[in-house]
């Protein structure tokens, strides 16, 4: 990163600085509207335990040169689990930048008994400064005398040293927001290239020329007098919480936020300055780079390593398969994710361990030894968030895999896991999009899952005339879930594994023995048999037994809570599972008013649930099947998700009731007649 | 189970230290006996621990680790985590990893060394810090050893000795400690045929342990005080932050806290009025009690704020008034200040809480306590109050300290307290559920 320097000779001019804002701030510290404080609930959210009042940020250039943040934030408190909103953390920076916090001030409002606002101050002493480690020190409070109700307000400012970092801003929390307004303003010779995402309307959105003033520093590089700024504001009112949801990146994605960075200036004194260049440019500096290109090296030992491994292989694809697996089972992955290498790929051969972007980058070398054509591809996991593609900056990635060529083939290599086949996609780059890292190219690529992940499993389950069972099953697991039991393995027995991966104790059931088979071929999935048995998973009241049939992979929750989601589903990847239960009844049993077949499906997300049951003589077959063909739904089809889900949990709930057949002829036949009616009505 | 272990522990010896002779490298992958390892993915090859007490504040601990690592599952070993405060510190860490043979493959690098706030989650504030060392290598088998010196400059606690860790075998496990002339060392150990040898002249003491066999994975979530030889030892005369005291016996750890809260107690006027108006003069003690365990329940909230021997000394009265938070001891301390200013006589006790504490050791006092509560007698029933709690009712015990030891803190020193235990009906949880079926598919509506 450029640190923006500046030397000029030092003028003494006296004039004010004096912003002519066209708005005036959304909230003044000194006045608490009563009604605020009287506040006692939040209809729209009842989950709510806080309510951010306001939230107000702004970022202008000050005097010495240097952004300037003050920040003014006001919540309301509305129980004692809300208190957590009474305690602040702010991480400020040692280096690059250097910033400075100051006049830190915080008030908690309460109501007495009289109804007269009581207000406690924040002392000085009660800041406490925790440093995190040589560059991070976090400034850290808890307001005084917090009680249900009450409301907290804070203010602080910060000056940060480096034009280059402009602070960013997000719009939500996880408690309802009713103001958040942030404005950043900056001299028109300053471009600042300012981003906004999200998934809620914005309030206000504009931009507008306004006159500033300068004194100091400022004033010797832009002028004393008035000077030309653009003031731009971005407002969202009255936004939902957005707390925990299932199947997200990361949650932070799906905020309503700004991003801001300096794209470039031009001085008279200095002329024009760019600092946001072109991807091209980016890509070049990167494989100019020491760390990273300067790293991707086809040194003797990498050569001679490369044609051991490869001795005998004549098609490149075998030879890319055989140097991941290679790479993967020799070098320890020390589990730092970043795009860049301390140790060159000789030191990682030797030392047989490094860091992801280490592997990956004795992975290319290793392939480029054999003529495999081989780039760096740079990304953003998943949980590390979307890239702002408008910025070409490279701190934004976290993670470098390799990309490598063969026939018409492409393969996207993360060799720092041994337990991953060559051709599975990581989990956390699902999704995500990738740079393709060649000169004088800026190409990106979306990473899917490449295979389709199929969950089975077949149960085969004898049920007794007192009520216990005995069993067996099979179970084949998809293949992000193998990789995740492989990973887990820890030495871990067959039978041990089977339990944690049935839950024995919360169903009642215990594993009586478990054979894995495959352990160890991790490009098959993971499968595990194993024998159960039960006195009280299935219960017995009088003659009748009442069994829940989906002994295994039972979708007893709705995933989705929330009432509404402005946001997509990111499921990742898609998946089907399987279910088939054969069930033998004791003789002479017979299960009464069995339920009916099911087919639920939203027909155009691919997303289908059946269960199907079929009978002869004393034997009963269950297939419940779920498939979710897509990764991505979209928020319009939200609540036919959260529908479907509701649907899908209660047909696996559903108990079959099973009892003693009649002794009459008759009655006998007329049941099996009414169930085969029912059954060819569906 | 047990038994087989104290058949181990028959063959523990204590002869003296046998030097290891320099036939080739000590730690040479050779030299673990194949009996002794098993099929474990790691043998812990030396732990030693000395410990050396120069005076009442300071003392020395000097650690060797040396592990060898079999596999990828156990790689873990290669990670060494050193917290330390205000009160120590860490010098002198050093580590290396050494190939099969036992040949140096590389030093720890100062770049393999990581400091960091220790940071809880429960603190607002903590000022201990945590070094973090890690070296990986990928042939196995390979050796890690670790060396490190902690410097103590006031001291409450001294560090426990556990022959095993795991249910790795252990190839040597040792703990001796150097006290000064004529001191008597307190030590307690959880297996009644191990003593220490201590040296002619009395000034040092060794434990040691030897050829652990793995044990088998039945004993994997078994409590480590079950599997491992635990001593631990403890100081007699002490100082800590410029506060002196003995803990020879449970009287004089008690007059030590005493001190710690003494002139802590006095309430702001602010307090004084707010308890006025709210104690009617017709109210007998316990409805006093109560009446003021719900006001501080109302006005204070759990805030841990740890600063040096704010470990131990609770902030005053008027800070948790002026503040409204405080941790247990400081709250414990404003609930003490609150009812002795009605006149009632009430102490603070000190106690260990958590699903995993194991009872509270009689006969060797020493610090074994993480948690403070209030003791208040009355001449009815006497009432125990959690002031960390907005919700508990006065006189509930939680259940994490219920029916334990404790320490009450008297004007005259420590007295050795049980807490009560809780009966069946005080559990019992009463659901009253009224639920409405309806016809259509599979609708309920209930009330709870």
């Amino acid at each position: 990163m450029k640190v923006l320097k500046i030397g000029l000779p030092l003028l003494l001019l006296f004039a004010f600085q004096k912003s002519l804002l066209a708005q005036d701030p959304p909230i003044e510290w000194d006045i608490i509207p009563k009604s605020d404080l009287q506040m006692t609930l939040y209809p729209k959210d009842p989950d709510a335990t806080a309510v951010i009042l306001c939230d107000y940020g702004q970022s202008h250039i000050s005097d010495d040169f240097e952004v300037e943040y003050n920040r003014i934030t006001r919540i309301k408190i509305l129980n004692k689990n809300g208190f957590k909103w009474g305690t602040f953390s702010i991480p400020i920076r040692h280096s690059q930048p250097k910033e400075e916090i100051y006049d830190i001030k915080g008030a908690t409002y309460n109501l007495d008994s009289n109804g007269k606002m009581i207000t406690t101050e924040l002392s000085d002493d009660d800041i406490f400064k925790q440093d995190l480690s040589d560059d991070v020190t976090l400034y850290r409070f808890t307001l005084p005398n917090l009680k249900p109700g009450c409301i907290v307000q804070v203010k602080y400012t910060i000056d940060i040293d480096n034009l280059n970092y402009m602070p960013n801003w997000t719009f939500q929390t996880s408690e309802p927001t009713l103001w958040s307004e942030y404005r950043i303003c900056a001299p028109v010779n300053m471009v600042y290239a300012i981003v906004y995402r999200g998934y809620e309307p914005w309030f206000a959105n504009d931009v507008q020329k306004v006159k500033s003033y300068f004194n100091g520093k400022t004033a010797d590089i832009l002028g004393a007098n008035s000077v030309d700024c653009y003031l731009s504001r971005y407002v969202v009112k009255d936004v939902p919480a957005i707390r925990d949801e299932p199947f997200v990146t990361t949650i932070d994605d799906y905020k309503n936020q700004v991003n801001v960075q300096l794209s470039s200036y031009d001085f008279y004194l200095s002329g024009e300055q760019h600092f946001l260049k072109d991807w091209k440019t980016v890509i070049s500096a990167l494989l100019d780079d020491d760390s990273f290109g300067g790293e991707i090296n086809v040194t003797d030992n990498v050569k001679k390593t490369a044609l051991n491994i490869v001795k005998g292989l004549t098609t490149d694809q075998q030879k890319i398969e055989a140097i991941y697996n290679w790479v993967s089972r020799s070098i320890v992955c020390n589990g730092e994710d970043r795009v860049t290498a301390d140790k060159d790929v000789d030191d990682v051969l030797e030392s047989k361990e490094g860091n992801d972007a280490e592997i990956t980058f004795l992975l290319i070398s290793l392939l480029k030894s054999c003529g495999i054509n081989s780039s760096p591809v740079i990304l953003s996991t998943r949980d590390n968030g979307k890239i702002w593609k408008i910025y070409p900056l490279v701190n934004q990635f976290n993670y470098v895999i390799a990309m490598a060529k063969a026939d018409s083939q492409t393969y996207f290599l993360d060799a720092t896991d041994p337990y991953r086949p060559y051709n599975l996609t990581p989990e956390k780059m699902l999704g995500v999009e990738g740079l393709i890292v060649k000169k004088d190219t800026a190409q990106w690529v979306t990473f899917k899952a490449n295979n389709p992940n199929f969950n089975n499993v077949v149960v085969n389950l004898n049920l007794d005339n007192n009520g216990s069972i005995s069993g067996n099953m099979q179970e084949f697991f998809g293949n992000y879930k193998s990789l995740d039991i492989r990973d887990n393995l820890d030495g871990k027995k067959d039978k041990e594994l089977a339990e944690s991966l049935f839950n024995t104790e919360s169903e009642n059931v215990s594993i009586d023995s478990a054979v894995v088979t495959d352990k160890d071929s991790i490009e098959t999935s993971f499968k595990i048999q194993d024998w159960f048995s039960s006195l009280n998973y299935a219960q017995k009241y009088g003659k009748m037994i009442y069994l829940d049939p989906l002994i295994v992979n039972r979708i007893k929750e709705n995933p989705f809570k929330s009432a509404i989601r402005h946001f997509p589903v990111d499921y990742g990847y898609p998946r089907q599972t399987m279910e088939v239960i054969n069930i033998t009844l004791p003789n002479c049993f017979e299960i009464k008013d069995p339920p009916d077949n099911k087919v639920y499906r939203i027909d155009n997300n691919n997303v289908y649930y059946e269960k199907l049951i079929q009978r002869e003589g004393n034997k009963v077959q269950i297939i419940s099947k779920m498939a979710i063909g897509q990764d991505i739904i979209q928020p319009e089809d939200y609540d036919k998700l959260k529908k479907f889900y509701s649907l899908v949990v209660s047909s696996e709930s559903e108990q079959l009731a099973i009892g003693p057949k009649e002794t009459k002829d008759g009655d006998q036949k007329m049941t099996k007649q009414t169930a085969q009616k029912e059954t060819s009505e569906k | 189970m047990m038994k087989k272990l104290r058949w181990l522990f028959l063959f523990v010896c204590f002869l003296l230290p046998t030097s290891i002779l320099a036939s080739g490298n000590q730690y040479d992958v050779k030299n673990i006996p194949a009996s002794l390892r098993g099929n474990a993915d790691a043998v812990i090859r030396n732990y030693t621990t000395r410990f050396e007490v120069d005076d009442e504040s300071s003392a020395e601990e000097k650690v060797t680790f040396v592990v060898t690592i079999f596999d990828k599952d156990a790689q873990d070993y290669g990670e060494l985590d050193l917290p330390y405060d205000k009160f120590t510190e860490i010098d002198e860490l050093d580590g290396m990893i050494l190939d099969a043979k036992g040949d140096k493959i590389r030093d720890l690098d100062d770049d393999d060394i990581k400091d960091n706030s220790d940071l809880n989650n429960y603190s607002l504030y903590q000022d201990s810090r945590i070094k973090t060392a890690e070296l990986y290598y990928n042939k196995f088998p390979y050796t890690i050893e670790y060396t490190y010196k902690i410097s103590y400059n006031g001291y409450l606690e001294w560090p426990t000795w556990y022959s095993r860790n795991s249910l790795n075998p252990v190839q040597l496990s040792k703990l001796e400690v150097k006290v000064p002339d004529n001191y008597n060392l307190r030590y307690w150990c959880n297996k009644e045929l191990v003593v220490p040898q201590i040296s002619i002249d009395g000034d040092l003491y060794t434990w040691e342990a030897k050829d652990l066999k793995p044990l088998s994975s039945d004993a994997a979530g078994e409590d480590i005080e079950d599997i491992a030889t635990v001593v631990r030892i403890a100081p007699s005369n002490f100082e800590i932050d410029d506060y002196d005291g003995n803990m020879d016996t449970w009287k004089n750890f008690g007059l030590w806290y005493y001190k710690l809260c003494k002139g802590k107690h006095k309430l702001p006027t602010g307090a004084i009025k707010d308890i006025k108006s709210l104690i009617s003069p017709n109210d007998n003690s316990e409805q006093k009690v109560i009446k003021l365990y719900k006001y501080i329940q109302s006005h204070t909230r759990y805030v841990s704020v740890e600063l040096g021997i704010g470990d131990w000394q609770p902030f005053d009265a008027t800070y948790v008034y002026n503040h409204g938070y405080g941790d247990c001891k400081a709250l414990s301390n404003y609930m003490i200040s609150l009812l002795k200013e009605e006149g009632i006589t009430a102490y603070p006790v000190l106690i260990y809480g958590g699903s995993s504490a194991h009872p509270l050791i009689k006969d060797f006092p020493s610090n074994q306590f993480n948690h403070v509560i209030v003791y208040v007698p009355l001449k009815k029933d006497s009432l125990w109050l959690e002031c960390t709690s907005q919700t508990d009712l006065p006189g509930e015990v939680d259940w994490d300290i219920e029916n334990r030891e404790a320490l009450m803190v008297t004007p005259h020193g420590g007295v050795l307290i049980k807490l009560p235990k809780s009966t069946p009906v005080q559990n019992t949880q009463v659901r009253d559920i009224k639920v409405a079926l309806s016809e259509n598919d599979a609708a309920v509506s209930g009330i709870i």
